[in-house]
């Protein structure tokens, strides 16, 4: 009996997952597919689901079997029947994972960098003062870690070195393909530190309107003139296309892939008033713009910020925007940074699919601040199940910010009561103002003073923060800050916001909705927003997903009202049904019917990638009646994508094979011939041809090399520094004969067998050099350690120092450096050896790096 | 003889040993482990008349630290000859032995205790340590945080000078030479200079202590009941990570670095720290081949002996090795410098400085040995060196095919069972013993993962010039009492001989009881 029971829980799992499967299916309109549904059935081939409804599918699976699922299942299993068998086993092994656990925030605030200009200072400014202390705890998928400001500073030193080695010029745009995730933070600061502009751009969040994705980020790169990108695994296919299809663009490359690529070469660090990031705008309203901001302006911003949000030692940041966002890149990971608070970052991805992670995350870390745009409330207060937030404490979040799009009284009125219960308090919902042109925020609402709003519904978004200021000029929102992008300042000095509004006998600034989205239908101004609300009301809409626009009528010059709502209704009776309700509703509240009702599909309308309305994409969709279309399968739209671009990547793909090839054969030729010519000079005992045969096989390498100054004939013991690959036999080219090396361990593999040129023999033990140099040899001794190693750290092993003490040979210090294929190495003065090895050593050092001054 | 010895223009003072341990008492930590046995039988052989030693024993319950001195420390192979050689009664008087442990505050002696030897103990060599790779961190920071710690303590109330015993790999991730002047205060492997102060020890131990007690509290109010292990991997996993973060290979070497910066934030405190590399086999004291523990290269030994051809490492890459015996004659030595006034010096106890033994090398002398030791005149090809995916990848390919084997056997043994056929106890034999094979082979690929950081991704070569110099301004007399000459050691004899023969007598039996690297 027992043997049987799991049996009979998988199959009522595999039926319950059948089941839900089979109503999502009804609700797309699939018939057919549900019909035929089975539990073997392949999601993506059979059942033509694409990612996103798999998360719906995962989402609801979780809501009706109580559980939670991992984000892996997509992945491992593409069957019902292999849903229910994973579902089985994470219920099972679930409890012994272990947890990763966030510690609060010390009460201690950490000192702030008031000295600091640029980003750079910021991070060293942490690095130094509070090292060891974990800056973020990135938690993802239920797993977790804490990182610090050294290992962001590591990480991002070695990305530069990377960016550096592939040639980026100073002030670069380079844009960033990542998602919210260590790598990010890398490639962001690796990018400032090589003194080029990261370009953070969305990662793709729809795959089945890939093509349209990637036209507008090509779009992106060819007006900003991007020069490189950095994207991650997954995105590599779409990262190639990119790179074809915008000729600015001279490499594309992971984190990983730079991390190793190493090379010396540091550069100036940016100034103030240079270009920091180049920031994207939402793209609300027409394509996404991007905009430069100076360090300086980051920096305003973030101070006005802080100055407003009265930073404490209990203070914690919670964020699942995405880095690529103003609000999440600025407004969150750089300001908790600034102020030295611990950041919890989850990724939106999380969030969308289990919204109460954002919670749990404030409740694990005892989060005091955490910004969203209006709709994620909206999402909580609306589908947040109350079972899914047992347990949660909200009460130490005493600013929950909103911002990024228009403040709904509905919304704040729905998200308080609702969330009441565990803890939340009112009085912390802060409406905020801000736009990328102006660093992030430009007004934020008091901490504690509860959110306010006029007799229209309107809300205000508090007095603009230090070092801003606000006007209102026939209606547009103007401003002026110390946060101000240079490239929109106007020439008075103030910058069009493009939105309407206005300011309150308090000083507080209340937005009434955007400019271009303002709808003028007859002479009569209409507000999308209050048009959108409207809609909302009525049922069967989904939440945050109505669209109000305005369509230029050409037969009245005047403007036709168009709403547009999502439902999950199917058949085409239930969506009249809709859309009268919706009809109503606006009419309700304008006085007036809309022109026009759409009622589309779940998952239509286009948003960006914050999940905020794309009004100008709403309208071209509209004007090219293809509104509500659902989107391709992803493997549709990858097949058109590759068929768009397969021309550029296959001559792109030959040309990079062609000079692989090449180089290949060169080195190969190079390595031949270091090779031959050692066995040569044994074999002929002719020790004078050395340089000649390092002479050709550096050519043939396309290298030089060069000696500055005079290496003693015999009986010295020389030291030289590392500075790259072929150092040994760029020495052979400069020597008249060959020498004898003082172990030949720190040259294995490294080499191969073309060493065997620079030298005829091998003393390995202290005896044998000894004797070497008694016989009137030159010794040359290279340090034990990697290659690239500063020569003032170099490490020099001290038996053949101590062999030179015991014969009494001075030690010639030689500096071997590397420029632009060219090897050069600099004999410094002998250096007589002293009783103390040690000091010699340290002597010798300072030698070598003095000779590179 | 030595080659390499200058004769200084200024002659520095000569250390006399002898002197300097007839003058003042010793107090030993550790004394039941693999170093402290033979530097207490190098005290007791060499220098009989030294003046007095107080010895910290661990008590158990029901067992007297003088009886578990007579069995476990004098009772021991290694001490046995001496004790025969000198007699009970040449020493014996002049041992105190004292109930206590290192982790505990001032090591549980009482205030009288430390009072009366006040002022007689001079040095206090402290040799307890947990050689442990990735235990719970907790139990790592008990012998070599703590532990350190208390010596520092007791160092003090006694008025003596502390010789501490680390390990060269503190240093963490390598590749070649590490040197023994590096700065101990503030150091993580991946450290960018003097200047970086991104680690300050004793945050690092507060932030241990504090993870540490939460993971027990959060265990202790957990609803569902945890089980033991569950904690101790959450442990481990937290000592795994942390060292990983900073560059520390393990959490033994990370926990050991944290220790001697106790001890070098010290500013009243006169220290010697002495780091042996990897603890082998004795050269000749107490006699040739003396080895106990299967801590460090037994192992790869036995994995060795048991015919294993492929191996991942760095061929050029040379062994760590050094005999246990050259190791106590150092700390002995470090002592009596310390004694004399050469404080808070490093002493790094490496071997391939001055005569380094490539990784390459061992493995193919040790499988020439096993083919003779076998009688396996038969080429079949010697050792091969292989990458560590391809290691993987070998190991994963032989697991599966044990298990598909053992699953036909059980097969088979079913269908005999099942139509009456004879052999099913035959069957049923063989599918076990697949099965314990597999287990085997997953042990041995753990195993070889272990010491991957040892043989694969690191290249060590500690400096040793500090044991040198100290070495050279011994007495005559001491000289010979206390060799340091790595340079003379034959390596390969040395490996047949001592160290191979060494573990397959006194380790291999103790050892193979629970797992097998036979394949």
């Amino acid at each position: 009996m027992s043997a049987t029971a799991p049996q009979v829980e998988q199959l009522t799992i595999e039926q319950q997952v059948m089941e839900i499967v089979r109503e999502l299916l009804l609700q797309q309109g699939k018939e057919r597919a549900a019909a035929n549904l089975k539990p073997s059935s392949s999601f993506e081939r059979d059942l033509g689901l694409a990612s996103l409804d798999l998360v719906e599918l995962m989402v609801r699976c979780e809501q009706k079997l109580e559980l939670e699922l991992p984000d892996e299942i997509a992945e491992q299993a593409d069957t019902p029947a292999g849903w229910a068998k994973a579902i089985q086993q994470g219920t099972q092994e679930k409890s012994a994972e272990s947890v990763y656990r966030i510690v609060p925030p010390s009460g201690v605030i950490a000192p702030e960098p008031v000295a600091a200009e640029t980003l750079v200072d910021i991070l060293r400014w942490h690095v130094e003062q509070t090292p060891g202390k974990t800056h973020i705890h990135l938690l993802d998928a239920g797993a977790g870690r804490g990182i610090t400001c050294s290992q962001i500073l590591d990480g991002a030193e070695a990305v530069a070195r990377g960016l550096l080695a592939q040639g980026i010029e100073r002030g670069a745009p380079v844009a960033i393909l990542l998602p919210n995730g260590e790598e990010f933070l890398h490639a962001f600061f690796g990018i400032v530190l090589a003194g080029a502009i990261p370009l953070p751009l969305f990662p793709p969040a729809d795959v089945t309107r890939l093509t349209e994705y990637m036209e507008r980020q090509a779009n992106l790169l060819r007006k900003t003139g991007a020069r490189f990108l950095i994207a991650f695994q997954q995105v590599r296919s779409l990262a190639r296309m990119l790179r074809v299809s915008v000729p600015g663009i001279t490499g594309v490359a992971q984190v990983d892939t730079l991390r190793e690529l190493g090379s010396r070469t540091q550069r100036k660090l940016p100034a103030p008033h240079e270009t920091a990031i180049l920031q994207l705008t939402s793209g609300t309203t027409g394509d996404a713009k991007a905009i430069p901001l100076t360090h300086a302006n980051v920096l305003a911003d973030i101070r006005g910020i802080g100055r407003r949000v009265g930073v404490n030692g209990h203070d914690a940041v919670v964020s699942w925007l995405p880095l690529s966002s103003d609000l999440g890149l600025v407004g969150c990971w750089l300001f908790a940074m600034y102020y030295g608070i611990p950041l919890t970052l989850l990724s939106p991805k999380e969030f969308f699919e289990r919204p109460e992670t954002w919670f749990w995350a404030i409740h694990d870390s005892r989060g005091t601040l955490s910004a969203a745009p209006n709709f994620s409330y909206e999402m909580c207060a609306r589908r947040l199940p109350m079972s899914a937030v047992e347990g949660v404490d909200l009460s130490c979040w005493r600013m929950a910010v909103n911002a990024g799009e228009n403040v709904m009284g509905e919304t704040i009125e729905h998200f308080t009561r609702r969330f009441a219960a565990i803890g939340f308090r009112p009085e912390a919902m802060a409406p905020g103002y801000g736009l990328a042109e102006a660093g992030v925020a430009l007004a934020l609402s008091d901490p504690g003073a509860g959110p306010w709003c006029d007799a229209e519904g309107f809300y205000s978004v508090g007095r603009p923060l230090e070092g801003a200021e606000v006007r209102i000029y026939n209606g547009h929102v103007q401003f002026r800050a110390a946060s101000q992008s240079p490239s929109v300042r106007g020439e008075d000095g103030w910058t069009d916001s493009g939105d309407l509004g206005y300011l309150t006998a308090e000083g507080c600034l209340v937005v009434t909705g955007r400019s271009k989205d303002v709808i003028v239908r007859k002479g009569r101004t209409i507000s999308p927003q209050q048009v959108e609300a409207a809609a909302l009301q009525a049922t069967g809409v989904r939440a945050s997903s109505a669209a109000a626009i305005g369509v230029k009528d050409t037969s009245t010059g005047s403007e036709r009202l168009v709403v547009i709502v999502e439902s999950l209704a199917e058949n085409s009776s239930d969506q009249r049904r809709v859309g009268e309700g919706v009809r109503r509703s606006v009419e309700a509240a304008l006085g007036e019917p809309p022109d026009e009702v759409f009622v589309i599909p779940p998952g239509t309308l286009p948003k960006t990638a914050n999940g905020k309305l794309r009004r100008g994409e709403a309208i071209e969709h509209y004007r090219q009646r293809s509104l509500g279309r659902e989107g391709r399968a992803p493997a549709v739209e990858m097949a058109a994508l590759w068929q768009r671009n397969f021309g550029a990547l296959a001559a792109a793909g030959i040309k990079r094979w062609l000079r692989t090839a090449t180089q290949r054969i060169r080195f190969g030729a190079a390595r031949a011939t270091a090779r031959f010519g050692g066995w040569l000079i044994s074999t002929l005992n002719k020790p004078n041809w050395t340089a000649s045969f390092a002479r050709t096989a550096l050519s043939l390498a396309g290298r030089r090399a060069m000696l500055e100054g005079t290496l003693p004939a015999a009986g010295c013991l020389v030291v030289a520094n590392r500075c790259g690959h072929p150092d040994p036999v760029a020495l052979a080219a400069c020597l008249p004969r060959r020498v004898t090396l003082a172990g030949a361990e720190a040259l294995h593999g490294v080499l191969g067998a073309s060493e065997s040129l620079l030298h005829n023999s091998v003393a390995s033990t202290h005896a044998e050099m000894v004797a070497a140099l008694r016989r009137g040899d030159v010794l040359v001794l290279f340090p034990d350690a990697p290659i690239g190693v500063a020569a003032e750290r170099c490490r020099f092993r001290l038996p053949a120092l101590r062999a030179a003490q015991e014969a009494g040979v001075p030690v010639v210090p030689l500096a071997m450096d590397e420029f632009r294929l060219r090897t050069t190495a600099r004999v410094g003065t002998p250096i007589d050896p002293g009783p103390s090895v040690v000091e010699l050593r340290n002597r010798i050092r300072e030698a070598i790096s003095g000779l590179y001054a | 003889m030595r080659v390499d010895l200058l004769p200084s223009p200024v002659q520095p003072s000569l250390i006399d040993a002898t002197q300097a341990f007839r003058d003042t008492e010793i107090f030993l930590t550790g004394a039941n482990g693999f170093v402290g046995k033979v530097v207490l039988g190098l005290l007791v052989d060499r220098f009989p008349d030294f003046k007095h030693l107080h010895i910290l024993m661990r008590g158990k319950a029901g067992n007297p630290p003088e009886e578990r001195f007579q069995k476990d420390v004098l009772g021991s192979p290694s001490l046995k000859p001496i004790v025969e050689r000198r007699g009970k009664a040449a020493f014996l008087d002049k041992i105190t032995l004292h109930l206590g442990d290192v982790s505990q505050p001032q090591f549980g002696l009482t205030d009288e205790t430390l009072a009366s030897l006040r002022g007689r103990v001079g040095i206090l060599i402290n040799c307890a340590g947990l050689v442990e790779f990735f235990p719970p961190v907790d139990e790592s920071f008990r012998s070599n945080v703590d532990g350190a710690e208390c010596s520092v303590v007791v160092a003090e109330k006694l008025a003596a000078k502390l010789v501490h015993i680390s390990t060269c790999f503190v240093c963490g991730e390598s590749d070649g030479l590490v040197e023994e002047s590096e700065p101990i205060l503030g150091y993580y492997p991946r450290r960018k200079g003097p200047q970086d102060r991104s680690f300050r020890f004793d945050e690092e131990i507060k932030f241990i202590r504090e993870q540490v007690a939460a993971i027990r509290d959060r265990a202790a109010r957990s609803p569902r009941r945890i089980a033991p292990k569950e904690i101790a991997q959450q442990l481990i996993d937290l000592g795994t990570q942390r060292a990983a973060q900073w560059g520390w290979v393990n959490i033994y070497t990370y926990s050991k670095s944290l220790g001697e910066q106790i001890i070098a934030s010290q500013p009243n405190l006169e220290w010697a720290i002495v780091r042996p590399a990897i603890v082998e086999a004795a050269l000749e004291f107490p006699f040739p081949g003396w080895v106990e523990g299967g801590r460090t290269a037994a192992p790869l030994v036995m994995m060795a002996m048991a015919g294993l051809r492929h191996w991942p490492l760095r061929p050029d890459a040379p062994m760590e090795v050094v005999p246990v015996d050259q190791v106590g004659t150092s700390i002995l030595t470090a002592a009596a410098a310390l004694h004399q006034g050469v404080k808070n010096k490093v002493y790094q106890i490496g071997t391939a400085d001055s005569n380094p033994i490539p990784l390459g090398s061992i493995v193919d002398w040790m499988h020439e040995e096993y083919r003779r030791e076998k009688k396996k005149w038969l080429p079949t090809g010697g050792v091969k060196i292989v990458s560590a995916a391809t290691a993987k990848r070998r190991g994963e390919r032989l697991i599966a095919r044990l298990a598909g084997l053992q699953y036909l056997a059980t097969g088979m043994r079913k269908v005999a069972q099942k139509s009456g056929l004879p052999g099913r106890r035959a069957l049923g034999g063989l599918a076990t013993q697949l099965r314990m094979l597999g287990l085997q082979v997953n042990i041995r690929e753990q195993t070889l993962a272990l010491y991957q950081p040892f043989m694969l991704d690191n290249r060590f070569i500690f400096e040793a010039e500090n044991i040198r110099a100290a070495h050279a301004s011994l007495t005559e007399a001491d000289r010979a009492k206390l060799p340091w000459s790595p340079e003379q050691i034959d390596w390969r004899r040395y490996w047949i001989d001592n160290e191979v023969a060494g573990i397959q007598k006194w380790v291999a039996a103790e050892f193979m009881k629970g797992k097998s690297f036979k394949i």
